[in-house]
Protein backbone atom coordinates (compact mmCIF):
# COMPACT_ATOMS: atom_id res chain seq x y z
CA UNK A 1 0.00 0.00 0.00
CA UNK A 2 1.39 3.13 -0.61
CA UNK A 3 1.69 6.56 1.50
CA UNK A 4 0.10 9.54 1.19
CA UNK A 5 2.78 11.02 0.27
CA UNK A 6 3.63 8.78 -2.52
CA UNK A 7 -0.09 9.07 -3.70
CA UNK A 8 0.22 12.98 -3.89
CA UNK A 9 3.83 13.15 -5.63
CA UNK A 10 1.76 11.53 -8.28
CA UNK A 11 -0.76 13.72 -8.22
CA UNK A 12 1.76 16.86 -8.57
CA UNK A 13 3.80 14.83 -11.18
CA UNK A 14 0.79 14.66 -13.10
CA UNK A 15 -0.68 18.07 -12.55
CA UNK A 16 2.80 19.47 -14.23
CA UNK A 17 2.03 18.27 -17.07
CA UNK A 18 -1.51 19.57 -17.61
CA UNK A 19 -2.54 22.62 -19.40
CA UNK A 20 -5.90 24.66 -20.21
CA UNK A 21 -7.50 23.26 -23.71
CA UNK A 22 -6.47 26.60 -25.28
CA UNK A 23 -5.09 27.47 -28.54
CA UNK A 24 -2.01 29.48 -28.36
CA UNK A 25 -2.44 31.17 -31.49
CA UNK A 26 -5.96 32.34 -30.07
CA UNK A 27 -4.11 34.78 -27.86
CA UNK A 28 -3.46 37.32 -30.48
CA UNK A 29 -7.17 36.82 -31.72
CA UNK A 30 -8.54 37.40 -28.53
CA UNK A 31 -6.86 40.59 -27.97
CA UNK A 32 -7.98 41.80 -31.26
CA UNK A 33 -11.19 40.95 -31.06
CA UNK A 34 -11.32 42.96 -27.25
CA UNK A 35 -9.34 45.88 -29.45
CA UNK A 36 -12.06 45.50 -32.27
CA UNK A 37 -15.11 45.96 -29.18
CA UNK A 38 -13.22 48.62 -27.50
CA UNK A 39 -12.84 50.58 -31.17
CA UNK A 40 -16.35 50.55 -32.15
CA UNK A 41 -17.67 51.69 -29.17
CA UNK A 42 -15.04 54.55 -28.90
CA UNK A 43 -16.04 55.29 -32.40
CA UNK A 44 -19.93 55.37 -32.78
CA UNK A 45 -20.75 57.51 -29.77
CA UNK A 46 -19.41 61.06 -30.39
CA UNK A 47 -16.48 61.24 -32.47
CA UNK A 48 -12.63 61.74 -32.28
CA UNK A 49 -12.70 64.91 -29.71
CA UNK A 50 -10.01 67.08 -30.12
CA UNK A 51 -7.27 64.10 -30.20
CA UNK A 52 -6.33 62.47 -33.54
CA UNK A 53 -7.91 58.43 -33.44
CA UNK A 54 -4.33 57.30 -33.04
CA UNK A 55 -3.72 53.56 -32.92
CA UNK A 56 -0.73 53.40 -30.93
CA UNK A 57 -1.91 55.08 -28.20
CA UNK A 58 -4.97 52.95 -27.67
CA UNK A 59 -2.69 49.78 -28.13
CA UNK A 60 -0.83 50.72 -25.77
CA UNK A 61 -3.02 51.70 -22.63
CA UNK A 62 -5.15 47.99 -22.99
CA UNK A 63 -1.97 46.10 -23.90
CA UNK A 64 -0.59 47.11 -20.58
CA UNK A 65 -4.27 45.53 -18.76
CA UNK A 66 -3.68 42.65 -21.19
CA UNK A 67 0.25 42.87 -20.06
CA UNK A 68 2.08 41.33 -22.45
CA UNK A 69 3.38 41.20 -25.87
CA UNK A 70 2.71 44.93 -26.56
CA UNK A 71 5.69 44.09 -29.11
CA UNK A 72 3.33 41.50 -30.61
CA UNK A 73 0.44 43.55 -31.26
CA UNK A 74 1.96 46.71 -32.40
CA UNK A 75 4.49 44.76 -34.89
CA UNK A 76 1.03 44.78 -36.75
CA UNK A 77 0.65 48.28 -37.50
CA UNK A 78 1.34 48.62 -40.83
CA UNK A 79 2.34 51.81 -42.67
CA UNK A 80 1.75 52.81 -46.12
CA UNK A 81 2.95 55.73 -47.70
CA UNK A 82 4.07 56.71 -51.06
CA UNK A 83 7.27 58.35 -51.20
CA UNK A 84 7.23 58.02 -55.01
CA UNK A 85 6.49 61.53 -56.86
CA UNK A 86 3.69 59.13 -59.22
CA UNK A 87 0.47 58.05 -57.78
CA UNK A 88 0.71 54.65 -56.43
CA UNK A 89 -1.51 51.66 -56.35
CA UNK A 90 -1.12 49.97 -52.69
CA UNK A 91 -3.44 46.79 -52.25
CA UNK A 92 -4.60 46.06 -48.78
CA UNK A 93 -5.41 42.59 -46.92
CA UNK A 94 -9.22 42.41 -47.74
CA UNK A 95 -7.95 42.99 -51.79
CA UNK A 96 -9.74 46.62 -51.50
CA UNK A 97 -7.15 49.02 -53.58
CA UNK A 98 -5.90 52.37 -53.13
CA UNK A 99 -4.52 55.22 -54.92
CA UNK A 100 -1.91 57.52 -52.87
CA UNK A 101 -0.61 61.01 -54.23
CA UNK A 102 2.82 61.81 -53.40
CA UNK A 103 3.66 62.34 -49.92
CA UNK A 104 0.03 60.98 -48.89
CA UNK A 105 -0.45 57.68 -46.42
CA UNK A 106 -2.23 55.16 -44.37
CA UNK A 107 -2.02 53.19 -41.09
CA UNK A 108 -3.80 50.52 -40.01
CA UNK A 109 -3.59 47.07 -37.87
CA UNK A 110 -3.66 43.81 -39.59
CA UNK A 111 -4.62 42.00 -36.84
CA UNK A 112 -7.55 44.35 -35.91
CA UNK A 113 -8.05 44.23 -39.87
CA UNK A 114 -9.84 40.91 -39.17
CA UNK A 115 -12.87 42.19 -37.35
CA UNK A 116 -12.83 45.79 -38.57
CA UNK A 117 -11.64 47.52 -41.51
CA UNK A 118 -10.26 50.79 -40.26
CA UNK A 119 -7.62 53.31 -41.67
CA UNK A 120 -5.95 56.58 -40.82
CA UNK A 121 -5.31 58.51 -43.73
CA UNK A 122 -3.69 61.98 -44.57
CA UNK A 123 -3.66 63.17 -48.10
CA UNK A 124 -5.01 62.46 -51.39
CA UNK A 125 -6.26 58.63 -52.14
CA UNK A 126 -8.47 57.36 -54.65
CA UNK A 127 -10.53 54.08 -52.43
CA UNK A 128 -11.60 50.91 -54.58
CA UNK A 129 -13.47 49.27 -51.34
CA UNK A 130 -13.71 45.42 -51.80
CA UNK A 131 -17.06 43.97 -50.78
CA UNK A 132 -17.53 43.02 -46.83
CA UNK A 133 -17.72 44.34 -43.24
CA UNK A 134 -17.70 47.91 -43.12
CA UNK A 135 -14.71 50.09 -44.28
CA UNK A 136 -13.85 53.31 -42.32
CA UNK A 137 -11.26 55.96 -42.98
CA UNK A 138 -10.45 57.89 -40.25
CA UNK A 139 -9.36 61.53 -41.37
CA UNK A 140 -8.91 64.54 -38.89
CA UNK A 141 -11.72 65.64 -36.73
CA UNK A 142 -14.14 63.09 -38.98
CA UNK A 143 -14.51 59.41 -40.79
CA UNK A 144 -15.44 58.14 -43.68
CA UNK A 145 -17.43 54.85 -44.04
CA UNK A 146 -18.20 52.49 -46.80
CA UNK A 147 -19.18 48.89 -47.71
CA UNK A 148 -18.22 48.28 -51.27
CA UNK A 149 -17.58 51.33 -53.18
CA UNK A 150 -14.93 53.64 -55.12
CA UNK A 151 -14.28 57.35 -53.86
CA UNK A 152 -11.79 59.84 -53.72
CA UNK A 153 -10.36 62.12 -50.48
CA UNK A 154 -8.03 64.96 -50.22
CA UNK A 155 -7.90 65.10 -46.19
CA UNK A 156 -4.66 67.13 -45.25
CA UNK A 157 -6.16 69.22 -42.94
CA UNK A 158 -9.20 69.84 -41.39
CA UNK A 159 -10.91 70.45 -44.59
CA UNK A 160 -11.17 68.21 -46.06
CA UNK A 161 -13.15 66.74 -49.45
CA UNK A 162 -14.81 63.33 -50.05
CA UNK A 163 -16.01 62.77 -54.07
CA UNK A 164 -18.13 59.12 -54.28
CA UNK A 165 -17.42 57.79 -57.80
CA UNK A 166 -20.05 54.77 -57.48
CA UNK A 167 -21.55 53.08 -54.72
CA UNK A 168 -22.61 54.92 -51.05
CA UNK A 169 -19.91 56.58 -48.51
CA UNK A 170 -21.13 57.64 -45.18
CA UNK A 171 -19.37 61.24 -44.34
CA UNK A 172 -19.42 62.20 -40.66
CA UNK A 173 -17.45 65.00 -38.81
CA UNK A 174 -18.46 66.13 -35.04
CA UNK A 175 -21.37 67.63 -36.11
CA UNK A 176 -22.91 66.33 -39.36
CA UNK A 177 -23.43 63.33 -41.23
CA UNK A 178 -24.23 63.08 -45.40
CA UNK A 179 -24.54 60.04 -47.54
CA UNK A 180 -23.47 60.50 -50.58
CA UNK A 181 -24.55 58.48 -53.71
CA UNK A 182 -22.43 58.10 -57.02
CA UNK A 183 -21.16 61.53 -58.35
CA UNK A 184 -22.08 63.37 -54.90
CA UNK A 185 -19.40 65.39 -53.26
CA UNK A 186 -19.18 67.36 -50.16
CA UNK A 187 -16.13 69.29 -48.15
CA UNK A 188 -15.88 70.73 -44.56
CA UNK A 189 -15.95 74.44 -44.65
CA UNK A 190 -15.59 76.38 -41.11
CA UNK A 191 -16.08 72.40 -39.28
CA UNK A 192 -19.32 71.89 -41.22
CA UNK A 193 -20.02 69.28 -44.00
CA UNK A 194 -21.18 71.30 -46.97
CA UNK A 195 -24.94 70.38 -48.73
CA UNK A 196 -24.04 67.54 -51.38
CA UNK A 197 -23.13 68.72 -54.88
CA UNK A 198 -22.49 66.74 -57.87
CA UNK A 199 -19.15 66.01 -60.32
CA UNK A 200 -19.92 63.58 -62.57
CA UNK A 201 -15.96 61.96 -62.66
CA UNK A 202 -16.29 58.28 -62.58
CA UNK A 203 -12.79 57.69 -61.12
CA UNK A 204 -9.92 59.76 -59.40
CA UNK A 205 -10.02 63.08 -58.75
CA UNK A 206 -6.34 63.50 -58.58
CA UNK A 207 -4.00 66.59 -58.20
CA UNK A 208 -2.12 67.47 -60.98
CA UNK A 209 1.33 68.59 -61.77
CA UNK A 210 1.67 70.91 -64.13
CA UNK A 211 1.54 74.78 -64.30
CA UNK A 212 -1.44 74.40 -66.55
CA UNK A 213 -4.61 72.92 -65.38
CA UNK A 214 -7.81 73.11 -67.85
CA UNK A 215 -11.41 72.72 -66.09
CA UNK A 216 -14.04 71.41 -67.82
CA UNK A 217 -17.51 71.61 -65.82
CA UNK A 218 -15.62 71.29 -62.59
CA UNK A 219 -17.65 72.89 -59.59
CA UNK A 220 -15.69 75.63 -57.80
CA UNK A 221 -15.13 73.79 -54.62
CA UNK A 222 -13.10 71.21 -56.07
CA UNK A 223 -11.20 73.92 -58.13
CA UNK A 224 -10.28 75.59 -55.33
CA UNK A 225 -8.99 72.58 -53.25
CA UNK A 226 -7.33 71.69 -56.42
CA UNK A 227 -5.62 75.61 -56.41
CA UNK A 228 -4.72 75.41 -52.59
CA UNK A 229 -2.82 71.97 -53.06
CA UNK A 230 -1.05 73.43 -56.52
CA UNK A 231 -0.16 76.83 -55.06
CA UNK A 232 0.34 75.60 -51.24
CA UNK A 233 -1.72 78.01 -50.01
CA UNK A 234 -5.40 78.30 -48.41
CA UNK A 235 -8.30 79.68 -49.98
CA UNK A 236 -11.42 81.04 -48.22
CA UNK A 237 -14.37 80.96 -50.76
CA UNK A 238 -17.91 82.61 -50.51
CA UNK A 239 -18.97 82.02 -54.17
CA UNK A 240 -22.01 79.00 -53.80
CA UNK A 241 -20.16 76.14 -54.35
CA UNK A 242 -22.56 74.62 -56.79
CA UNK A 243 -21.19 77.00 -59.57
CA UNK A 244 -19.11 75.25 -62.48
CA UNK A 245 -15.98 76.47 -63.73
CA UNK A 246 -14.83 75.95 -67.33
CA UNK A 247 -11.47 77.69 -68.47
CA UNK A 248 -7.46 76.98 -68.09
CA UNK A 249 -5.82 78.59 -65.41
CA UNK A 250 -2.05 78.83 -65.26
CA UNK A 251 -0.76 78.88 -61.85
CA UNK A 252 2.85 80.40 -62.18
CA UNK A 253 1.33 83.60 -61.00
CA UNK A 254 -0.79 83.33 -57.77
CA UNK A 255 -2.69 87.01 -58.64
CA UNK A 256 -3.54 86.50 -62.63
CA UNK A 257 -4.43 82.75 -61.27
CA UNK A 258 -7.00 84.26 -59.08
CA UNK A 259 -8.05 87.23 -61.43
CA UNK A 260 -8.99 84.65 -64.59
CA UNK A 261 -10.67 82.29 -62.08
CA UNK A 262 -13.07 85.16 -60.49
CA UNK A 263 -13.95 87.07 -63.91
CA UNK A 264 -16.53 84.61 -65.04
CA UNK A 265 -18.43 84.70 -62.19
CA UNK A 266 -18.16 88.39 -61.57
CA UNK A 267 -15.87 87.90 -58.11
CA UNK A 268 -12.64 89.38 -56.92
CA UNK A 269 -10.15 88.61 -54.28
CA UNK A 270 -8.09 89.69 -51.44
CA UNK A 271 -4.60 88.49 -50.00
CA UNK A 272 -3.92 88.02 -46.42
CA UNK A 273 -0.92 89.12 -44.98
CA UNK A 274 -0.20 85.38 -44.14
CA UNK A 275 -0.79 84.57 -47.97
CA UNK A 276 -4.37 83.15 -48.03
CA UNK A 277 -6.96 84.07 -50.67
CA UNK A 278 -10.34 85.27 -50.55
CA UNK A 279 -12.95 85.43 -52.90
CA UNK A 280 -16.03 87.34 -52.75
CA UNK A 281 -18.72 88.16 -55.11
CA UNK A 282 -18.40 92.25 -55.69
CA UNK B 1 -0.06 38.08 -18.82
CA UNK B 2 -3.33 38.97 -16.78
CA UNK B 3 -5.67 37.26 -20.30
CA UNK B 4 -4.64 33.93 -19.97
CA UNK B 5 -4.95 34.28 -15.97
CA UNK B 6 -8.49 35.61 -16.14
CA UNK B 7 -9.49 32.92 -19.03
CA UNK B 8 -7.69 30.19 -17.17
CA UNK B 9 -9.90 31.15 -13.75
CA UNK B 10 -13.27 31.05 -16.05
CA UNK B 11 -12.24 27.87 -17.05
CA UNK B 12 -11.47 26.43 -13.74
CA UNK B 13 -14.87 27.46 -13.01
CA UNK B 14 -16.99 26.17 -15.23
CA UNK B 15 -14.61 23.88 -17.66
CA UNK B 16 -16.40 25.28 -20.48
CA UNK B 17 -13.98 26.39 -23.12
CA UNK B 18 -15.94 28.54 -25.89
CA UNK B 19 -17.67 30.59 -22.53
CA UNK B 20 -14.58 31.02 -20.63
CA UNK B 21 -13.02 33.26 -23.47
CA UNK B 22 -16.19 34.73 -24.68
CA UNK B 23 -16.49 36.28 -20.98
CA UNK B 24 -12.73 36.65 -20.81
CA UNK B 25 -13.59 39.11 -23.43
CA UNK B 26 -16.12 40.42 -21.93
CA UNK B 27 -14.10 41.41 -18.68
CA UNK B 28 -11.54 42.85 -20.46
CA UNK B 29 -14.20 45.66 -22.76
CA UNK B 30 -15.98 46.06 -19.11
CA UNK B 31 -13.02 46.94 -17.92
CA UNK B 32 -12.12 49.48 -20.64
CA UNK B 33 -15.63 51.12 -20.09
CA UNK B 34 -15.40 51.59 -16.38
CA UNK B 35 -12.30 52.57 -16.60
CA UNK B 36 -12.27 55.77 -14.71
CA UNK B 37 -14.25 54.86 -12.21
CA UNK B 38 -11.17 52.37 -10.70
CA UNK B 39 -8.34 52.62 -8.60
CA UNK B 40 -5.42 51.39 -10.74
CA UNK B 41 -3.44 49.81 -8.15
CA UNK B 42 -6.11 46.57 -7.74
CA UNK B 43 -6.87 46.61 -11.24
CA UNK B 44 -5.87 43.04 -11.00
CA UNK B 45 -8.72 42.53 -8.70
CA UNK B 46 -11.42 44.26 -10.28
CA UNK B 47 -10.57 42.36 -13.48
CA UNK B 48 -11.07 39.16 -11.80
CA UNK B 49 -14.45 40.67 -10.24
CA UNK B 50 -15.80 41.25 -13.31
CA UNK B 51 -14.87 38.21 -14.79
CA UNK B 52 -16.52 36.17 -11.57
CA UNK B 53 -19.44 38.28 -11.36
CA UNK B 54 -19.99 38.29 -15.30
CA UNK B 55 -19.87 34.46 -15.15
CA UNK B 56 -22.44 33.72 -12.44
CA UNK B 57 -24.85 35.20 -14.66
CA UNK B 58 -24.32 33.40 -17.36
CA UNK B 59 -24.15 30.20 -15.93
CA UNK B 60 -26.38 27.55 -14.93
CA UNK B 61 -25.77 24.83 -13.02
CA UNK B 62 -23.61 22.53 -15.20
CA UNK B 63 -21.62 19.56 -14.58
CA UNK B 64 -18.05 19.99 -14.42
CA UNK B 65 -16.09 18.28 -17.47
CA UNK B 66 -12.77 18.90 -17.69
CA UNK B 67 -10.25 18.43 -20.89
CA UNK B 68 -6.91 19.41 -19.66
CA UNK B 69 -4.08 19.07 -22.71
CA UNK B 70 -0.66 17.22 -22.05
CA UNK B 71 2.29 19.55 -22.29
CA UNK B 72 5.12 17.85 -24.43
CA UNK B 73 6.51 14.74 -22.89
CA UNK B 74 9.80 13.59 -24.55
CA UNK B 75 10.15 10.35 -22.73
CA UNK B 76 7.09 9.16 -24.56
CA UNK B 77 8.91 6.90 -27.05
CA UNK B 78 10.89 5.34 -24.42
CA UNK B 79 7.34 3.82 -22.42
CA UNK B 80 5.38 0.85 -22.62
CA UNK B 81 1.91 1.60 -23.86
CA UNK B 82 0.98 -0.23 -20.70
CA UNK B 83 2.33 2.42 -18.53
CA UNK B 84 1.18 5.04 -20.81
CA UNK B 85 -2.17 3.67 -20.37
CA UNK B 86 -1.79 3.57 -16.76
CA UNK B 87 -0.91 7.25 -17.00
CA UNK B 88 -3.80 8.51 -18.91
CA UNK B 89 -6.12 6.19 -16.74
CA UNK B 90 -4.71 8.64 -13.73
CA UNK B 91 -5.27 11.43 -15.51
CA UNK B 92 -8.94 10.89 -16.30
CA UNK B 93 -8.99 9.91 -12.58
CA UNK B 94 -7.63 12.91 -11.33
CA UNK B 95 -9.72 15.56 -13.71
CA UNK B 96 -12.76 13.74 -12.05
CA UNK B 97 -11.58 14.77 -8.95
CA UNK B 98 -11.30 17.94 -9.46
CA UNK B 99 -14.66 18.53 -11.13
CA UNK B 100 -15.46 17.38 -7.51
CA UNK B 101 -13.63 19.94 -5.78
CA UNK B 102 -16.13 22.81 -4.30
CA UNK B 103 -16.48 26.33 -5.62
CA UNK B 104 -13.63 28.53 -4.80
CA UNK B 105 -11.23 25.80 -3.38
CA UNK B 106 -10.98 24.74 -7.12
CA UNK B 107 -10.18 27.42 -8.63
CA UNK B 108 -7.57 28.51 -5.79
CA UNK B 109 -5.92 24.79 -6.54
CA UNK B 110 -5.98 24.55 -10.32
CA UNK B 111 -4.51 28.30 -10.64
CA UNK B 112 -1.59 27.09 -7.88
CA UNK B 113 -0.73 24.06 -9.46
CA UNK B 114 -1.30 24.69 -13.39
CA UNK B 115 -0.26 28.33 -13.99
CA UNK B 116 1.97 28.11 -11.41
CA UNK B 117 0.77 31.50 -9.56
CA UNK B 118 1.66 31.98 -6.02
CA UNK B 119 -0.85 31.99 -2.65
CA UNK B 120 0.26 35.62 -2.74
CA UNK B 121 -0.99 36.16 -6.52
CA UNK B 122 -4.01 34.72 -5.94
CA UNK B 123 -4.72 36.03 -2.98
CA UNK B 124 -4.51 39.63 -4.83
CA UNK B 125 -6.21 38.79 -7.94
CA UNK B 126 -9.30 37.15 -5.85
CA UNK B 127 -9.18 39.47 -2.97
CA UNK B 128 -8.80 36.95 -0.66
CA UNK B 129 -6.40 37.03 2.67
CA UNK B 130 -3.32 34.70 2.15
CA UNK B 131 -5.26 32.84 5.48
CA UNK B 132 -8.26 32.38 3.08
CA UNK B 133 -5.70 31.08 0.22
CA UNK B 134 -4.43 28.34 2.11
CA UNK B 135 -7.35 27.07 3.60
CA UNK B 136 -9.17 26.16 0.10
CA UNK B 137 -5.84 25.05 -0.55
CA UNK B 138 -5.46 22.85 2.38
CA UNK B 139 -9.55 21.75 1.77
CA UNK B 140 -8.18 20.95 -2.16
CA UNK B 141 -5.75 18.36 -0.66
CA UNK B 142 -7.48 16.95 1.23
CA UNK B 143 -10.12 15.79 -0.56
CA UNK B 144 -8.18 14.94 -3.67
CA UNK B 145 -6.48 12.57 -1.53
CA UNK B 146 -9.49 10.94 -0.32
CA UNK B 147 -10.60 10.78 -3.99
CA UNK B 148 -7.83 9.54 -5.12
CA UNK B 149 -6.84 7.00 -2.22
CA UNK B 150 -10.41 5.65 -1.78
CA UNK B 151 -9.56 4.03 -5.09
CA UNK B 152 -7.69 1.87 -4.03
Amino acid sequence: MESQNNRQGDMDGHLKTWKPPFDDNAFAEAKAKVMSRISEQEDSPQLGGEKKYTWLKRAAVILVIFGASIALYLSGNVVLENQTSENTRFILPDKSEVILTKNSKLEYNKYQWLWNRSIDFTGEGYFNVYEGNEFTIHLPEGKVSVLGTTFTIWANDNDWLVHCSSGKVSVQNKVDTIVLNQFEFTQVTNGRLAPKMIYEKPDFIAPRNSTILSFESVPVGIVLKELEKALGIKVKNDLPTNLIYTGILDISDVNTCFEVFCKPFGAAFDRNTDGMVSIYLQ
Amino acid sequence: MYYSNVRNFLYYKTSQVELSEDVAQDAFVKLWETRDKIDKSSIKAYLFTIANNLMINKLKRRQLKYRFLKLQEDKKDIETPQYLMEMEEFDERLQNAIAKLPDGAREVFLMNRIDDLKYREIAEMLGLSMKAVEKRMSRALAILRQEIEGKF
